[in-house]
């Protein structure tokens, strides 16, 4: 089946930055101006691909939409098929809006080896895009593992001064968790073939590594049940909870941050953590609905250690993106936190978190990247007055502060309050622990806000003298959509809400089955 | 002034409201379209304005706009004052759109508007228009004004969401704004190091509170399934309903939220500091509107506490615990805006006692009048910072009262006014607080009636002191101004005391305006009748009366009630009597000496002066607790981070590297060779994985 006018809008969306980034290549290398519009045009091309894709999408309609299906590794039944429901759109423009953001604020900052940058992130755009719409295992796969290498080229090449150590770090981290992952991919379509086998269904491979017939076979046959799915999500698990990340396995994620070029901090927050809590809302919970009961609890008070722990450690942190970097610990900990108490306005919260943070905290490292730009610091210690130095800056920044802080009419505060309220349905202790994260978050955003603009400027701003220039209408380009969907989103997050609507419903359900009763004390 | 007005407008409004009830739900919204757009319109063009016209162009729209704010509020307030139709008793909802949809939870966009939403339309507004006028006058050497009525705005915009919410959820949405407004405004001298902490002080110790306040609509929810104030309030008083959420916990959680907004004790900390903004700021939000947020909302909820009667025993015990502690402190404040923030925390402590023990009316009249005459001080100790070159020390005034003669004039009707001498506007509703608390307590067995009676009586005379102190030093006796100063001493311009006047004749008259002819007035005069303000909020309490069902009785103003009057009336005579003769008045000197007699007489006297000069030293415990002790915990935690939780982490890897010399040599460091490694071990594992949880089933 094929969307609007009968294109593979699907593939054309996944594939196109791909096209561009080959199409890229062979562009001069002495013309770098060139090669950065060619890279812009390309992700606004995609960009407006995905919004198409959104314009024909039927939200009423809980099925997977647009879908495209080829066989592939026709002998194991490894097919190449994309599709995508609500939740997998809305990640897919935000990584499309993200990656175009990401792009232009790279135009300034990037001045060495621009072709293999533009090449690197196009690809990234194609990974991320694949692992948001692949409804095959194998094919999932192969997207997760692909986000890897242009990251760990952009974080290794482009990065800071002790780029090596940190982008090893964050590719080997993530490839533990992820091998585990298709150890499980594996051993799930072995389950399954050999069950055909027993069967005697004359093509025991077909639908091995289809998420939709899994998740059938699953729940029909209880094969995914007890041990096996006990193990089987537990390397899910250690795959999505390192990407997230989840307390005790985000400490790659500091030490990337601080190393990644700005837009590599903007995709690694704003997409990167999202594959994560994706993956336990496509993947995981369907396929293992019992074992995510089992293993829920200890997943919750991770999450909470992490919603309070990562704003803690936030409240010292010396470096501006380190600070930001824990408090996306703490605001993914939600995440987690709205996806495992298996409720729907908490899961709803939890996917509305996902977005909001990565348009915030996308936000966020700009304006971060902004001042680096000028200074080459991100010494919290050295900061200050920016309020008179850099109006303009200063007032945006203290716009997405407050937008991360949670206040009502901005976005952030929806998908938290969603997430509490959910929480606090099924399991009031846990929310009334995670809410407790109001002051914290408050603590440590407007701490690095008044070192940063408030009082006079700083003895490091004043010797910079007039290099301290605000905010120039490029780097605004770049903030301005992201505020714009902030308040649009804050005001009005029906436009998420109901667009994901019904893949929460599909998911609770297919939780449900496996424990209808566990939901909440209270009822 | 704004009663005045209403009743002269009444004849006009009522017959568009009787022609076309409809234009509410125009009129409604714009209360909040008006300065939200007055906010956008400033911070978008208000500093070229400033910049290339003058200081005029840019004050014109934001101001403009709140004037216009408050002529539609009176044509809201009137109607819904008197239940006329489209209001009726019970309210009008407005709705925009829906907010959030999320499956069973819904939040709508919407707007309800009764009578007391309209009492606080009347403080809000009326008060909000007066400080924009005073600060044309009073900001008019800053170089940002086109900034500070941008926040102005936004505040406007923020705490008429907050009182028109018709569900919890927009409350909070506007309770959180009124915390932004505030932290914008506290900061808005931001290069001065102690603005920026007391900004961020103000909005740290507020969601101490919020996470009660917002743990409590969660509650509501979870009990009534619904987020709409009226709704969810009905069902939470139907009779023999159960809940998974006791409704004592749920109210205690509402009140959490109220002690911050409110600065009850322990979260009163942020509001003295708070007092680093401008004056006019200090007027508005920390004492005439924002600070009353916290009274509206339990006034409110007030079901849910009629529902939770050991609930409202901890908010008459907080309330008036928090009177006599602020009021204590007041005492030996020298700073004059101080002085009035410790007022402001002690008359908003009579509040919560006055909610606390039942007695709704009492206190949104006092939140109304205090309002009015508390506005009036602040915008005033404005005009007298003024004149004496931002001097804030009182220490350094005296005998100001001939050189600023509005300014004196005007502040001695709102220190009688607070004091609570008839017939001024403070009288009637502080009398009415206690009174009604001491015949709860006679008729109604209600113990904690008799101590809030009690206390507040003290309380009383303290205040009537503590502000004649703050008089005779600022306006009698003998000039301490700093002689270059001195001669420069001038009345401010009229911006400036055109306000004072204005809230002066609320501050004079308003106790008046909302009791004749009810008690006391009435009877007096020999009229019977009914207070309107009783009148008009008796539906928003009626739910409540029915389950608190105390007794009715006769007005006695030759028996009880009368005894009453007297009792207060005479604690704050004394009490200003005292302050006269150890502070003077006009031209008759304080007596110095005799205060530091007293205050150095014994050991006892030496603490409590110690003890409330230094605010009782809880700044200093929370230092200790939140700034030394929470900060070596964060540390602590961050070197948790990096060397057990990372250290394990590199641990792992390092163990990796170097486990065995004959597998060093693989180990170049490349990710190609790691690749081939990992598929290896992947083979290994898949082949275990398969091993260990054996053949399917």
């Amino acid at each position: 089946m094929t969307g609007l006018a009968g294109l593979p809008l699907v593939s054309l969306v996944t594939f196109l930055p791909l096209v561009g980034a080959i199409v890229i290549a062979f562009l001069p290398n002495e013309r770098p101006q060139l090669v950065r519009y060619a890279a812009l045009g390309v992700a606004l091309l995609a960009l407006l691909a995905s919004l198409a894709m959104l314009a024909g999408f039927d939200a009423t309609n809980t099925a997977t939409q647009f879908a495209e299906r080829y066989d592939w590794i026709p002998m194991f039944g490894i097919q190449y098929s994309v599709g995508v429901d609500g939740l997998s759109l809305a990640l897919v423009v935000l990584t499309t809006l993200l990656t175009a953001i990401s792009i232009l604020a790279s135009f300034g900052p990037i001045q060495v080896r621009v072709k293999e940058y533009m090449i690197s992130f196009l690809i990234l755009e194609v990974g991320m895009i694949g692992v948001f719409v692949a409804r095959d295992l194998f094919l999932f796969y192969i997207f997760w593992e692909l986000v890897l290498v242009p990251m760990y080229l952009i974080i290794g090449i482009w990065g800071g001064k002790n780029r090596i150590y940190a982008t090893i770090k964050f590719v080997l981290y993530t490839l533990v968790g992820s091998l585990l992952m298709l150890v499980a991919i594996l051993a799930t379509a072995f389950t399954f073939y050999q069950h055909q086998v027993a069967a005697g269904v004359p093509t025991p491979w077909q639908g091995a590594f289809d998420v939709d017939v899994l998740a059938a076979f699953g729940a029909q046959t209880h094969l995914f049940d007890g041990t096996f799915g006990f193990l089987a999500f537990g390397a899910f698990f250690l795959a999505f909870a390192i990407k997230v990340p989840m307390f005790p396995f985000h400490t790659w994620l500091p030490d990337a941050h601080v190393e990644a070029p700005t837009a590599g901090s903007v995709i690694l927050a704003g997409v990167l953590l999202k594959l994560g809590g994706y993956g336990f809302i496509r993947f995981a919970l369907p396929l293992f609905p019992e074992a995510a009961h089992t293993w829920a609890p200890a997943i919750i008070v991770l999450s909470l250690i992490g919603i309070i722990y990562g704003a803690i450690v936030a409240l010292v942190q010396p470096d501006l993106k380190k600070l930001v970097a824990y408090s996306s610990v703490s605001h993914m900990g939600f995440v987690t936190l709205g996806i495992f108490v298996f409720q729907q306005q908490a899961l709803q919260g939890a996917i509305l978190q996902m977005v909001n943070h990565g348009l915030i905290t996308g936000a966020l490292f700009l304006l971060v990247g902004v001042i680096y730009e000028r200074t080459h610091d991100r010494t919290i210690a050295k900061m200050g007055g920016l309020g008179s130095r850099m109006p303009i800056y200063a007032a945006t920044f203290g716009f997405f502060i407050f937008a991360s802080v949670g206040l009502p009419g901005l976005s952030g505060f929806v998908g938290e309050f969603l997430t509490l309220l959910g929480t606090f349905v099924a399991n009031p202790i846990a929310a009334a622990i995670a809410t407790f994260v109001m002051i914290f978050a408050a603590g440590y955003l407007l701490w690095m806000f008044q070192r940063l603009a408030f009082g006079e400027p700083s003895e490091f701003f004043k010797g910079l003298g007039d290099h301290l220039t605000d905010i120039k209408p490029i780097e605004m380009m770049t903030l301005v959509p992201l505020g714009a969907l902030v308040v649009v989103f804050g005001l009005y997050p029906g436009l998420v809400l109901d667009l994901v609507a019904g893949s929460v419903d599909a998911t609770l359900k297919a939780v449900q089955v496996a424990a209808p009763v566990a939901l909440g004390l209270w009822r | 002034m704004h009663l005045f007005a209403t009743s002269v407008f009444a004849a006009e409004v009522a017959p568009i409201s009787a022609a076309d009830p409809g234009v509410y739900q125009l009129l409604i919204p714009l209360l909040v379209v008006l300065p939200i757009a007055g906010f956008a319109f400033t911070a978008l063009f208000g500093r070229r304005l400033q910049l290339t016209i003058g200081r005029w162009a840019a004050e014109l729209v934001p101001v403009g706009l709140i004037v216009a704010t408050w002529l539609v509020a009176l044509a809201i307030i009137v109607p819904a004052l008197q239940h006329a139709e489209p209001f009726g008793e019970h309210g009008l909802e407005v709705k925009l759109w829906t907010w959030i949809p999320a499956g069973g939870f819904t939040v709508d966009m919407a707007f309800h508007v009764d009578a007391l939403t309209a009492a606080l339309l009347v403080v809000v507004t009326t008060i909000g228009m007066l400080v924009h006028l005073y600060s044309v006058g009073y900001m008019a050497h800053d170089p940002a004004t086109w900034r500070f009525f941008g926040y102005l705005n936004l505040f406007m915009f923020s705490m008429l969401v907050l009182v028109l919410a018709s569900s919890w959820l927009l409350v909070f949405a506007g309770w959180e704004l009124v915390g932004l407004s505030s932290y914008l405004l506290i900061g808005f001298w931001y290069t001065r190091r102690s603005a920026a902490l007391a900004a961020k002080k103000a909005f740290i110790v507020n969601r101490v509170g919020d996470v009660g306040f917002a743990l409590g609509i969660m509650a509501i929810f979870v009990n009534t399934g619904t987020m709409n104030i009226q709704e969810s309030l009905a069902k939470l008083t139907t009779v023999g309903a159960s809940f998974p959420v006791p409704l004592p916990l749920v109210a205690l959680l509402v009140f959490a939220g109220a002690m911050g907004k409110s600065a009850q004790f322990p979260l009163h900390v942020w509001l003295p500091d708070a007092m680093e903004g401008p004056t006019p700021v200090s007027a508005l939000i920390h004492a005439a509107t924002m600070v009353n947020a916290g009274v509206y909302l339990i006034a409110r909820a007030n079901p849910l506490f009629a529902s939770a009667q050991e609930a409202m025993v901890v908010v008459a015990a907080i309330g008036i615990f928090t009177a006599i502690f602020a009021a204590s402190i007041a005492f030996t404040q020298t700073d004059i805006k101080r002085v009035l923030a410790y007022s402001t925390l002690s008359q908003l402590g009579y509040m919560f006692a006055a909610l606390g023990v039942g007695a709704w009316t009492a206190a949104i009249f006092h939140l109304m009048t205090h309002g009015f005459f508390k506005g009036l001080l602040f915008l005033g100790s404005g005009s007298v910072i003024h004149a004496v070159h931002e001097e804030q020390d009182m220490n350094r005034m005296g005998g100001l009262w001939r050189k600023i003669p509005i300014t004196h004039w005007t502040m001695l009707v709102g220190t009688i006014a607070i004091a609570g001498i008839p017939p001024l506007a403070g009288f009637f509703s502080k009398d009415e607080i206690l009174g009604e608390a001491f015949k709860f307590a006679w008729f109604d067995g209600l113990a904690m009636g008799y101590v809030v009676w009690g206390v507040g009586l003290v309380v009383a005379m303290m205040t009537a002191f503590y502000m004649w102190r703050l008089m005779g030093k600022t306006f009698y006796g003998e000039s301490r101004v700093d002689p270059h100063v001195e001669p420069k001493i001038h009345e401010s311009p009229w911006q400036m005391t055109l306000p004072l006047v204005l809230l002066a004749i609320p501050s004079a008259i308003l106790g008046i305006l909302l009791t004749w002819p009810g008690p006391p007035l009435g009877p007096l005069f020999g009229v019977e009748g009914t207070a309107p303000l009783t009148t008009w909020l008796e539906p928003v309490f009626a739910t409540s009366e029915e389950i608190l069902a105390r007794g009715t009785h006769e007005y006695q103003l030759f028996g009880i009630d009368g005894w009453l009057i007297l009792a207060s009336v005479a604690v704050a005579t004394i009490g200003l009597v005292v302050g006269m003769i150890l502070f003077g008045f006009f031209r008759t000197r304080g007596r110095t000496s005799t205060v530091q007699a007293i205050t150095n007489a014994n050991g006892a006297t030496r603490f409590l002066y110690r003890a409330s000069l230094n605010k009782w030293w809880l700044d200093d415990l929370n230092d200790l607790l939140f700034i030394r002790i929470g900060g070596r915990v964060a540390a602590f935690a961050w070197w948790f981070d990096r060397t057990i939780i990372d250290g394990a982490v590199n641990g792992v890897g390092f163990v990796t590297r170097d486990a065995g010399g004959g597998l060093r040599r693989i180990q170049t460091g490349r990710v190609q060779n790691y690749a081939l490694g990992i598929a290896i071990g992947l083979l290994v594992m898949a082949v275990s994985f398969l091993l260990i949880v054996g053949q399917p089933r």
